[in-house]
């Protein structure tokens, strides 16, 4: 049996990919191309490991420890009582490259001397053995810049301290134009690498993360990709712009839409979307924009010309209503919705007449693949004419769940 | 090393803003999505693309259904400002924050040359 112990980053998605988190002994490279922050990764996983009472050095080559305190306080962590009980301790690798005098108790006297920082790190390392401790490098790319390329043969050195004293790391690295065999050198030596990378998605700029090398075993997704953006406060989230809701006229849309977002806003005359929902919500480490669209025929062009470019689609469905059936399926088509992750809410789906989610799934001829869920107000009485109703919280979070797990 | 994209069109949307009378701009894509934005701080600049670009294509969509050629730009009138969405090619729209009293002439020049650029910039 694997007795290894696993530990969560707390980065949604990223765990799932590597089968539970990051692995005890193990080197994982935060490997980001330029222009792109790869810090707030790093804080991330440290906070969650602080939170669960493992130790962290944190080894700062490319900025002052101060520096990097703001940085963390800005996302919206509070790390001072871990700073006080020694949970947290900085060894400052950069105050010396730059010829000033360290304020931490902690430091590299000669950071250009990689044999100092291995020493240096042994050191506090073995402070205190009686519990795990996650060591953050930042950044790799710096040790290169300072100590030569070489230095990348050091990390060897470090991953056998790590397996003598319960530690694990985080490297932070970017990818600066280095020759191949450092960039190889550094891939081997990793047991795991997480690529930070934009892609230029038509004209908008989306960052993603990849899973490119895990090296240990168990149910892991290499390859496995997720968009993302960093918030303050919150950090990493999983950022999808945008998810479609779409459906027939008096489906119960914007209901949706003001259900799920924390504020929406909508362009309606007497209680009908003429022109466009659109809301923002964050739910378990997602952040996803909702764009509704119009139901009635007569705004189609706007249908089409706002269907494009989304993630994922919500058709909700009058669950009494199956005249109107034939039409989500014109819209789904007009909105160039075939092939997304899609999703059907079948709303309205206490009332007396209403039919069964199996009813509706025949109704509109979809595969097993596709699900549908019921969607129902939270108080019938409440309901009322040209005005969004309030639906059941849980019902439209086991929405979200399906259809993200559908996404990424 | 060469400028993004995003870092060029958001040097673009900061030069705008310099310009007298214009207090935002935003660019987005036809479906509503933000590409880049320069805004005061309290707006969603989300939400603002979202409802430019739907304000551009409703206009755009009326005029088709009139067949009176294609639509040039869209402005709005408010009491404390002016909404200018001009077309930034086939895949944008550049929407400008106007100040209510600004000579509209000029501004129009500035915001259909930073238009332009942006389309240059997306090619």
């Amino acid at each position: 049996m694997d007795e290894t112990k696993i530990f969560k980053t707390n980065i949604p998605k990223l765990d799932d990919y590597l089968d539970g988190g990051l692995r005890e002994f193990s080197v994982t490279l935060l490997w980001a191309y330029p222009g792109i922050d790869n810090s707030p990764f790093a804080y991330q996983a440290m906070v969650e490991r602080l939170d669960k009472g493992d130790r962290c050095i944190y080894v700062n080559q490319s900025k002052m420890s101060n520096a990097i305190l703001n940085e963390i306080e800005h996302y919206g962590w509070d790390i001072k009582p871990c700073i006080e009980n020694n949970n947290f301790i900085f060894l400052d690798a950069y105050s010396g490259l730059i010829n000033a005098d360290s304020k931490s108790e902690y430091a590299v006297k000669n950071p250009r001397n990689p044999t100092e920082i291995t020493n240096e790190l042994d050191k506090l390392i073995k402070l205190d053995s009686s519990k795990n401790t996650l060591v953050v490098y930042d950044s790799v790319s710096t040790l290169i810049d300072h100590c030569g390329s070489e230095s990348v043969y050091e990390i060897e050195k470090w991953k056998t301290i790590f397996r003598e004293n319960k530690a694990f790391g985080i490297f932070l690295f970017t990818k600066w134009p280095y020759e191949d065999k450092i960039l190889d050198e550094l891939r081997n030596v990793s047991d795991a690498v997480v690529e930070l990378k934009a892609i230029e998605e038509k004209v908008i700029l989306r960052e993603f993360f990849v899973v490119s090398k895990v090296g240990w075993n168990g149910k892991v997704r290499k390859g496995a990709t997720a968009p993302f953006k960093i918030t303050a406060p919150g950090g990493v989230m999983i950022y999808i712009p945008k998810i479609l809701v779409t459906g027939p006229f008096n489906a119960g849309k914007t209901s949706i839409i003001h259900s799920l977002s924390d504020a929406a806003v909508s362009v309606e005359r007497v209680g009908t979307t003429i022109a466009l929902d659109h809301g923002h919500l964050e739910y378990r480490g997602f952040s996803v924009d909702l764009f509704g669209t119009p139901g009635q025929e007569r705004f189609d062009p706007i249908l089409e010309m706002l269907g494009g470019e989304a993630l994922g689609v919500i058709a909700v469905v009058d669950s009494t209503n199956p005249d109107s059936f034939p039409r989500v399926k014109e819209m789904l088509s007009k909105t160039k919705s075939a092939g997304l992750p899609s999703i059907i809410a079948a709303n309205k789906n206490d009332l007396p007449n209403a039919l069964s989610v199996e009813e509706i799934r025949d109704g509109l001829g979809l595969g097993t693949t596709t699900p549908v869920l019921p969607t129902t107000a939270i108080d019938l009485s409440k309901v009322e004419d040209n005005k969004p109703t309030e639906l059941k919280t849980e019902q439209l979070h086991a929405l979200l769940d399906a259809l993200f797990s559908k996404i990424v | 090393m060469p400028k993004s994209k995003k870092e060029e069109l958001a040097g673009l949307l900061g030069n705008l803003k310099d310009v007298g009378d214009i207090d935002g701009a935003a660019i987005a894509t036809r479906d509503g999505l933000l590409i880049a934005s320069e805004l005061p701080r309290d707006v969603n600049a989300q939400t603002f693309a979202a409802m430019s670009a739907t304000m551009f294509g409703a206009a755009e969509t009326a005029i088709s259904e009139l067949r009176k050629g294609k639509a040039r730009r869209v402005i709005s009138e408010a009491e404390d400002c002016k909404l200018v969405a001009v077309d930034a090619g086939s895949s944008a729209t550049l929407v400008a924050l106007v100040r209510p009293e600004a000579n509209l002439g000029l501004i129009l020049m500035e915001i259909i040359k930073a238009a332009n650029m942006t389309k240059e910039i997306m090619k």
